[in-house]
């Protein structure tokens, strides 16, 4: 196996921090689209709002009755 | 040594246009923005009846126009779950801005200042949930 320069070592060095740096910012953004399109977060978090809606839309018919 | 410093922004620039933002994911946080601000108007009037700063007639006269509006809100929430991308924006907004301004209304005389202001708080922040939805759809 030839020696490594020390130039070679940098650009060897340069050249995996690039590529883990593409790998993070592909890994992130592919993260944030799947935030973005919201499946199955989205569903889940307004079947949680409906089951909230129901349980305040009831306490504020009580109050509207004159019940507290 | 430039096109390797390069290579992530293009890696960025290419992923983020692929994957832009989905319009059913905007509703649906729209309509979470829209429960949280009725919720708060809802909480806001509770601990003011609580605490003693509105009369029990204010506090049913209220609650029956916050029945009707989380209703709407309510019926928003089950037509964003139902919606799909290029359908129409469901109706219950438009009508959901209407029984604001009946609590707005209400507001407009017999109620103590600092009452009306914290209030009046609560129902312009769902106010501008529903006109940012609005805006976003149609833009």
């Amino acid at each position: 196996m030839p020696k490594m320069s020390a130039i070679d070592v940098m650009q060897w060095a340069q050249a995996w921090a690039t590529l883990v740096s593409i790998g993070a910012t592909t890994y992130t953004t592919i993260k944030r689209c799947a935030e973005d399109a919201g499946w199955p977060e989205d569903d889940a978090r307004l079947a949680a709002l409906d089951i909230e809606y129901a349980a305040r839309i009831e306490r504020a018919k009580a109050a509207a009755a004159g019940g507290g | 040594m430039r096109a390797r410093a390069v290579a992530p922004l293009v890696a960025i620039v290419l992923l983020a246009g692929g994957c832009g933002t989905n319009p059913r994911h905007q509703l649906a946080v729209s309509s979470q923005v829209v429960a949280s601000s009725l919720f708060a108007a809802q909480d806001a009037e509770q601990a003011l009846y609580t605490a003693g700063r509105i009369t029990p007639a204010q506090h049913m006269r209220l609650n029956q126009h916050l029945v009707v509006a989380l209703t709407l809100g309510r019926e928003f929430n089950i037509a964003v779950r139902a919606w799909d991308p290029g359908q129409p924006l469901p109706s219950q907004l438009e009508k959901l801005k209407g029984s604001l301004l009946a609590i707005t209304g209400e507001l407009a005389s017999g109620y103590p200042e600092e009452v009306r202001g914290q209030l009046l708080a609560t129902i312009t922040a769902t106010y501008d949930a529903i006109l940012a939805c609005l805006v976003a759809a149609a833009s």
